[in-house]
């Protein structure tokens, strides 16, 4: 129960502090309610239920990520984000909470389809809202210094974006090796880092792409066709397999081929629009 | 669907010769040659994004919308193999080697080639494989083309609504004499396949005995 | 000269300046003229090379129309013995390649290769020898290609050349052979085009062009280049393995050894699907160009533009099983497919709105190259359509492999590609030749060309949908095909009639064609500034460019040009300049001495034809001799560059506020390397896909146990690259900090080490116990450690060409640029051999055989 309450609570004060900004209340309180009405369901999965070990990790997750939530809710009332960005961010929150702690996460024990719908979230629609949002001068207002310490490096690492893109191919190429794949499926703790990796690596993917200054458009661009191949052809092996990869016994092919589609059509379909997306950026922001 | 694109193409034609032949009052050029930024303006926005980016965003939605169910439709059939005919189809330069399946092993039951001869109204499955080169085997009336390739089977599942001689070919240019490598699907009534089939069975039967038995079949 | 512009002006002063401005002119000629007589062979100018390209382009087209003629003289009626089954196996397959790889895309590359530094302001293209190069080896390799067809063993398994149809078992003849290794002759010009077009659109702009202000044509070119360097390289590795297969018989796509035939389609179209955007981009490229000119306005929506052509080139990458609906995919795929294939439909829609609305806003003058245009827009929109109709997988298992493919594929290819080529030929013939071309002769065949390819395509897609299969050298009678196909034939007729009308009207042109005045068509680009037909130089002076339509803004531009008013009105030093600027701002930063004429790139060119012949031939040992001789002319042509006495040698009065790029520590052979590079690396992430593809989804894999290689040694290997490449990088960074001390040494400690790691690299091929021609794994790993030992070896030996330059003192301290251009080349060697040792190595401790 411990969880729960503590989110009901983080929320609860959220929720009081806000009725005085009238513009974002209205925002916030549609994700809230959103949230609540959600969390005992989506809550009701992996924390408390399955073993000691998935109930640890599952809270962690929960924990760590409704406290990123919370942050960033009390840091909006310090630092105003515009409209826009406030929804993409909420947005990501929401959907993460769903992807990490909803059915999808108990389905991706049995399914590959479903494990590769959990990555495609995390790495081409989370990631990228939040990247969207810029939520860290709200994180760090309601944080203080003691966070942006650890997103300094990041940040700096972000201004290179093809290796960022290296980095994160290395992540998902490594995780999606059977051994590494069956070692996040069965335990819950590798499960959690393998989403910590995704969810960070694709976050400074994201950050050097989509918030690229004029100069590194170029990089930028390559950065993304790269990620776009090599996912592609990670989807086109999986589309393509004759024999399960993951698990032999208990996936069956039509899903992994489902998987592999996923990642391949469906995932490649978010890295077209961010081209056009940062060509636009690029060609409005460029001084002529 | 082809009335559609058949509007969309003539649409487009006419707007290009309107377009074309109309001549606008000078004023509509009053436009800064030196600027690089200029933003549109609200009519030449309405022509892109309005025609480039929704018009084929929201006629491609329609088209799939109607299309993808009709496509499931056409391709419909059960994809196991459980209650069908089983008959492995092996491709050859240039000729087609057919094999019908006992109903539970791999038996073959009988051979034939360059003629594939199914019941009519039941569903038959079929494994298609090549011994060479890629052939493509398609027979228009019954179902869309599927590859045949060396090291692979894949499956089709098709069913003859009326007897008949339906003409299949190979769809994968396949070497010299691609364009003769034909076939003739021959749908029979239930009756008449079962007693072909006997028939078949029966040849078979008798040449593996004599095999057996260490003679030679008889026959010139 | 034709510098009559200011001619008759009174004042003395501007008398003297058109004096000077006339020496200058002179000057600028004997530096930049091309050789007479048989030396024209050894020039290198882009507008040489490009009409070349474009002539030499033109007549493998008429050999392919020839092709195409003689197949619909067979088809026009039922059960023909025109042809037999042998030869048209062979002219369908040379059609396709002819058109294809010696016509469309040389083609527009020679045009982009005339037009693009005539637009952005540059002087030539920046490796003009590469240039020269690019296109001898396009002519020899087409001319193998052709001559199998003329010695009557042409390829005759089509132009995608499947295996295991194009393999030694089926097709014992040297077909495949020409066709596999006159290709990749033919790719490695087309790739090195396309690193020279990138780099040159990216560096040489005019100052003050950036990239939102350039003629929107670059922006067109500039993808074209980008998808040539990541498109071509996946098929120029299926090409070399398929032929190694053929040659020794290493099972890479064949059953017996454990791949799989599809590896080859996945390759294949890998590159082929992006060539079709390859095509029709540059081609859209004009369209772009030419409406805005006829309209009298500037293009609407630029930036939708540029969003559009960059999305087109993500999109081409992302998908390309479009072409292999039929060979088994799971069912539930449809839907993905099929979105996924419409997609290009969204930003094709955008440029067709931005050139309507272009028409729309402007007043249209109505003249030959716009009635290209309007035939154009029907018959690439019809294509189009047809491409929306494929894209529906149902209907694509009906259709795929039949006539209604070859009518759509005709309509997007001749109505995308052929049609606004021809406009551009229109447009741009008064910049060729002075004059004009005539309208009467040039609307007949406009008509005779479009209602013949109505004829011939439009009643295609009924035959096809009739159920009339590809690639079939006759058909029987009744079924319902014949007057079809009897009419397509007319038709086919009755276009190259139209053909044959252009090529005179053009070939009549240059004689009574009415001479041209300047900017005739009142454009307003950078290329119309220049007299016609220009000057080898292009540019008196290089003008400084702010905006999209100069000649528009400024109508005193030519004259200005002209007079010398601007950069680099300087020749008396006799090297060959332009200016290279910031790819993004058009910032000047330094002065490129560009190569002059030079026997070299043809040299280069022959002593690969002689490699690519003995290996036709089979005579290995000869196939060595020329590649050394290659290599040889090779490294002397890199020796003859930078400062060496026949380039740009020290001279004591060389200025410091733009100097001459190798005398910086960036400039376009960084960035050519860098690009180059991005090629390679393509072609490595092909391997890649290959070796993966191989171990996860071909069928009957055969993996083997253990790891057959000596580990020891090949990490050791690795280990000594690692230090070779810190020390390499060490020295690059001392001598960037102005410390040239020990440099010498520090090379030869480079080279030591690098000569035991490639010792230990041969060591570790030669003794491995590899079953090399049994199993596609072994012949995988081969491959991966030639590669990986030839980017050693290239690392070795082009460090010891700048050990020798440093002793020369052609580098140094105060001239540190080359060994800034080989920087990449070890970084990117060491790279791929610890990512090759993970993937080939690594991988299977963590993926063990299954």
């Amino acid at each position: 129960m411990y969880p729960k309450f503590m989110t009901w609570k983080l929320m609860n004060s959220a929720l009081i502090r806000r009725r005085r900004f009238s513009v974002r209340r209205s925002l916030l309180s549609v994700a809230t309610i959103c949230f609540l009405l959600v969390s005992p369901w989506a809550l009701a999965h992996n924390p408390l239920t399955g073993s000691f070990q998935e109930r640890v990790a599952g809270t962690l997750s929960a924990v760590l990520l409704m406290g990123f939530w919370f942050l960033y809710g009390r840091g909006s009332f310090r630092v105003r984000p515009a409209t826009g960005k406030a929804v993409a961010g909420h947005l990501g929150f929401a959907l993460c909470t769903l992807t990490l702690l909803g059915p999808l996460d108990d389905l991706a024990t049995t399914s590959s389809a479903a494990h590769m719908l959990q990555h495609m979230m995390i790495m081409v629609i989370i990631t990228p809202l939040w990247v969207a949002s810029q939520p860290l001068p709200q994180i760090s207002a309601a944080g203080g210094q003691v966070l942006s310490i650890c997103w300094r490096p990041l940040l700096r690492l972000a201004g290179y974006p093809m290796a960022c893109a290296y980095l994160h191919a290395a992540v998902i190429w490594f995780w999606h090796m059977p051994w590494f794949y069956m070692l996040a499926v069965e335990n819950p703790w590798w499960h959690t880092l393998e989403h910590a990796l995704f969810l960070s690596t694709a976050g400074v993917f994201w950050w050097s792409v989509m918030r690229a200054s004029p100069v590194n458009f170029p990089v930028a661009t390559m950065a993304l066709l790269f990620t776009l191949m090599h996912t592609g052809f990670l989807g086109a092996l999986l589309s393509f397999s004759q024999t399960p990869i993951y698990h032999e016994e208990a996936r069956s092919l039509a899903d992994q081929q489902l998987a592999g589609l996923i990642m391949w059509v469906a995932g490649a379909i978010p890295y077209l629009l961010a081209s056009g997306w940062i060509t636009r950026r690029w060609y409005q922001r460029q001084a002529s | 669907m082809l009335v559609f694109l058949t509007l969309v193409l003539a649409a487009v034609t006419a707007l290009w010769l309107y377009a074309v032949y109309r001549q606008p009052t000078p004023a509509a050029q009053g436009i800064d040659l030196a600027d690089n930024d200029s933003k549109l303006t609200r009519q030449h926005a309405v022509w892109i994004i309005g025609g480039g980016l929704v018009f084929p965003t929201v006629s491609m939605l329609i088209l799939l919308a109607v299309s993808i169910p009709v496509g499931n439709l056409m391709s419909g059939l059960p994809s196991e193999a459980d209650q069908a005919l089983r008959i492995q189809v092996t491709a050859h330069q240039w000729r087609w080697q057919i094999d019908y399946l006992d109903g539970t092993s791999d038996n073959n039951l009988a051979s034939t080639q360059n003629a594939l001869h199914i019941p009519v109204n039941a569903p038959v499955h079929l494994y298609l494989s090549s011994a060479d080169v890629i052939h493509s085997f398609w027979v228009p009336r019954l179902a869309g083309k599927l590859d045949m390739i060396p090291g692979r089977t894949n499956e089709l599942r098709i069913q003859a609504d009326e007897p008949g001689v339906y003409p299949g070919l190979c769809a994968e240019f396949c070497g010299l004499a691609h364009a003769t490598m034909r076939f003739a699907v021959h749908v029979h009534s239930r009756d008449d396949f079962n007693q072909w089939i006997d028939s078949q069975r029966q040849q078979v039967d008798t040449v593996r005995l004599e095999l057996l038995q260490g003679e030679v079949p008889s026959g010139e | 000269m034709e510098n009559d512009v200011d001619a008759g002006n009174p004042q003395s002063s501007a008398r003297s300046a058109q004096l000077n401005a006339d020496g200058l002119a002179l000057q600028l000629q004997r530096t930049w003229a091309n050789p007479s007589g048989w030396g024209a062979l050894a020039a290198v100018s882009h507008g040489t090379v490009g009409l070349r390209f474009m002539l030499t382009g033109t007549a493998f087209f008429l050999v392919g129309g020839v092709l195409a003629m003689l197949m619909r003289s067979q088809l026009a009626v039922p059960e023909n013995t025109l042809l037999d089954a042998a030869q048209y196996n062979q002219f369908f397959t040379m059609h396709g390649t002819v058109m294809m790889f010696l016509f469309a895309i040389p083609v527009l590359e020679g045009m982009a290769m005339y037009l693009i530094p005539k637009m952005t302001g540059a002087r030539d293209l920046l490796f003009p020898r590469l240039s020269a190069f690019g296109y001898y080896c396009y002519l020899f390799g087409g001319l193998i290609i052709l001559a199998s067809l003329f010695t009557g063993v042409a390829p005759d398994t089509g132009w995608f050349m499947y295996t295991p149809l194009s393999d030694a078992n089926y097709s014992p003849g040297p077909g495949p052979d020409f066709w596999l290794l006159g290709i990749t002759f033919v790719e490695i010009s087309a790739v090195s085009a396309g690193v020279e077009l990138t780099v040159s659109i990216l560096r040489s702009k005019a100052p003050g062009m950036t990239l939102k202000s350039m003629p929107i044509f670059c922006w067109y070119i500039l993808a074209m280049a980008l998808m040539i360097v990541f498109g071509f390289p996946p098929l120029i590795l299926a090409s070399i393995l398929l032929e190694l297969e053929r040659a020794t018989g290493m099972p890479f796509f064949s059953v017996s050894g454990g791949s799989d035939p599809l590896l080859w389609q996945h390759l294949f179209w890998l590159f082929g699907h992006p060539e079709v955007y390859i095509i029709f981009l540059p081609a859209a490229g004009v369209v772009s160009t030419l409406i805005p000119v006829f309209a009298g306005r500037p293009l609407i929506g630029y930036g939708w533009v540029v969003f559009s052509i960059v999305l087109i080139g993500f999109i081409s990458f992302g998908l390309w099983v479009h072409h292999m609906f039929t060979v088994g995919i799971p069912q539930f795929a449809q839907a993905f497919f099929s979105v996924a294939s419409m997609l290009v439909a969204i930003p094709t829609a955008v440029q067709l709105f931005s050139w309507l609305a272009t028409l729309w806003s402007g007043r249209v003058v109505f003249a030959l190259p716009m009635l290209w245009l309007s035939g154009f827009l029907v018959i690439f929109v019809c294509g189009g359509l047809t491409g929306v109709m494929l894209a529906l997988v149902p209907f694509n298992w009906q259709v795929h492999d039949t006539h209604f493919v070859v009518a759509h594929m005709h309509y997007v290819l001749v109505g995308g590609m052929f049609f606004p080529l021809i406009a551009g030929l229109y447009y741009w013939l008064p910049h060729f030749s002075g004059r004009m071309p005539s309208y009467m002769l040039g609307r007949w065949a406009f008509w005779l060309t479009f209602i013949g390819f109505n004829l011939t395509f439009l009643l295609m897609h009924l035959t096809g949908l009739r159920g009339m299969p590809r690639r079939i050298y006759t058909y029987e009678t009744g079924m319902g095909w014949d007057w079809l196909n009897l009419l397509s034939s007319v038709g086919g007729f009755v276009m190259a009639a139209g053909i044959a009308m252009i090529i005179v009207d053009v070939a009549v042109h240059f004689r009574f064609g009415p001479r041209a005045t300047r900017n005739p068509w009142n454009a307003g680009t950078l290329e119309w500034a220049m007299p016609m037909p220009p000057a080898p130089y292009n540019f008196v002076s290089i003008p400084t460019i702010t905006n999209r339509y100069p000649m528009w803004t400024d109508s005193n531009l030519p004259a200005s040009t002209e007079a010398g008013e601007h950069w680099l009105a300087d020749a008396s030093h006799g090297r060959r300049e332009t200016l290279c600027t910031t790819a993004l701002t058009g910032m000047p930063v330094s002065v490129i001495h560009l190569s002059g004429n030079s026997w070299l790139p043809l040299w280069a060119a022959l002593a690969m034809s002689a490699l690519c012949l003995s290996l036709l031939a089979g005579a290995y040992w000869l196939a060595l001799a020329a590649t050394l001789g290659a290599s040889a002319i090779l490294l002397r042509w890199s020796w003859v560059n930078g400062v060496h006495r026949d380039a740009a040698p020290l001279s004591n009065d060389e200025t410091t506020e733009l100097p001459l790029h190798s005398r910086t520590v960036e400039g376009p052979g960084l960035w050519a390397m860098v690009v180059t590079l991005m090629a390679n690396a393509t072609f490595f992430l092909s391997l890649v896909f290959g070796w993966l593809y191989f171990r996860t989804v071909s069928p009957q894999r055969i993996i083997p146990a253990e790891i057959r290689v000596d580990m020891a040694i090949l990490l050791f290997s690795g280990a000594l690259l690692l230090l070779a490449y810190g020390l390499y990088n060490n020295a690059v960074r001392r001598i960037r900090d102005g410390q040239g001390a020990g440099l010498q040494g520090r090379l030869m400690v480079v080279l030591f080490c690098g000569l035991i790691q490639n010792g230990c690299l041969v060591w570790v091929m030669v003794t491995s116990p590899l079953q090399v021609f049994d199993l596609t794994h072994d012949a995988l790993v081969l491959f991966l450690l030639m590669y990986l030992s030839f980017h050693s070896l290239l690392c070795w030996i082009l460090t010891a060409l700048q050990l020798l330059r440093v002793r020369r003192a052609y580098v140094g301290v105060e001239l540190p640029y080359e060994l800034i251009v080989l920087r990449p080349l070890w970084i990117y060697s060491t790279a791929v051999f610890w990512v090759g040792m993970a993937l080939f190595f690594g991988l299977p401790l963590a993926w063990p055989a299954s």
